[in-house]
């Protein structure tokens, strides 16, 4: 059947504007596709989707206990600020466990990296597990945070529930998975002081705030012994704070050495 | 509409707050960003006052501060090592801050479990 004289597909307007409304469909979504595979610069905030992924914990675990891993965390890091790369910069990592602990972390990681610290020649930058400072995260942490691993470590009736919504999770997952995927991670992280330092040419320094910690939890089980290793190597200089509000430019408020390391809380 | 303060508060509202306290990913202790949560949680509920909104982050606020604490001691033993165990850390989450869902109790305490892991 022929058109009717009032069919869009002979009025040449309405064929033009179709044809314009394609193109931006098409320039919008190679745009927003595109967008998703690139690394948020550190002038504009990393995008959080919270959008659950169902991994299987076993391969999770293979991931996060290969050593690979830490290098793949290193170039995340590096990609957000190449800094941590170039020789002659002093890099600083941070660490925390216990209550009221990480608030003081992040007063540091402010200090550091938007202080005049920064500006000094050579420069000074520190990170710390979850990204190169609090406000953008590696985009493995966010992936750990999408796998939702306690979450899905009690599930409800078999369901796992996500922010209010309920899911149904291909794979069983354990508390103690949980906490290994957890520990595998912060193992990796704490190793990246060695390609840091190589990178560098100078000792990482790490500051620790521990006030209140636990010997089963994961700094002292797994991070501080990854550390020492490195501290052996020359890679590391490891401080405790000796309290929580141990201010970064007074080292009087430090304590250096795992030889001095805090006696854990029982 | 409950009144800031009221022991029943609106659960949609209170739920949304939970899921913005939750949804930073760091512990409780620090709730210096809690402005831009009470904005972002009346751009949500758009009839809800500002001081409905401040209310219910810090009902969430306390919540995960709670959480932080049942999961330390679930961490040490204290509910038991059995599988009876988060059973029991999430009731005593929720004597000591009534007023929230089963749903907001489970994700406050997986919460707290990652928190108090490190």
């Amino acid at each position: 059947m022929a058109p009717s004289p009032d069919s869009p597909l002979e009025n040449p307007r309405i064929l033009l504007l179709a044809g314009i409304v394609f193109l931006a469909c098409i320039l919008a979504a190679s745009f927003l596709l595109g967008g998703a595979s690139t690394t948020a610069p550190a002038s504009c905030p990393a995008v959080s989707s919270h959008q659950p992924v169902f991994v299987d914990p076993v391969e999770k675990l293979k991931q996060v206990r290969d050593p690979a891993y830490t290098q793949q965390l290193f170039s995340e890091a590096v990609a957000y600020e190449p800094l941590l790369a170039t020789p002659g910069t002093q890099v600083h990592m941070g660490f925390y466990s216990a209550k009221g602990n990480h608030g003081s972390l992040l007063r540091l990681l402010d200090t550091v990296n938007e202080g005049p610290a920064a500006k000094e020649d050579p420069p000074n930058r520190v990170i710390w597990a979850m990204g190169i400072n609090g406000y953008y995260p590696y985009p493995s942490w966010e992936r750990m945070m999408n796998e939702h691993w306690y979450e899905r470590a009690f599930p409800v009736n078999g369901s796992v529930m996500i922010f209010g919504e309920s899911y149904r999770d291909p794979y069983q997952v354990t508390f103690e998975q949980a906490d290994a995927i957890w520990a595998g991670y912060s193992e990796r992280f704490a190793e990246m002081a060695e390609p840091v330092a190589k990178a560098t040419g100078k000792p990482v320094k790490v500051w620790c705030f521990v006030e209140g910690a636990k010997a089963d939890r994961i700094f002292y089980t797994i991070e501080l012994p990854a550390l020492k290793k490195l501290e052996d190597q020359g890679l590391v200089e490891i401080y405790f704070a000796k309290s929580q509000d141990a201010e970064w430019n007074n080292m009087a408020d430090w304590i250096k050495g795992s030889a001095n390391t805090p006696a854990p809380v029982a | 509409m409950y009144q800031p303060g009221d022991d029943v508060p609106d659960p949609a509202l209170l739920s949304a707050a939970v899921s913005l306290v939750l949804s930073q990913g760091f512990p409780p202790e620090n709730s210096a960003g809690d402005d831009a949560l009470v904005r972002r949680l009346c751009g949500q509920f758009p009839l809800a006052s500002p001081e409905l909104c401040l209310d219910a982050v810090n009902r969430a606020r306390k919540l995960s501060r709670d959480a932080y604490d049942i999961c330390d001691a679930f961490r040490d033993g204290t509910y038991g090592r059995d599988s009876n165990a988060a059973d029991t850390a999430i009731r005593a989450l929720e004597e000591k801050s009534p007023g929230f869902s089963p749903d907001n109790y489970r994700q406050a305490f997986t919460a707290g479990l990652l928190w108090t892991a490190f």
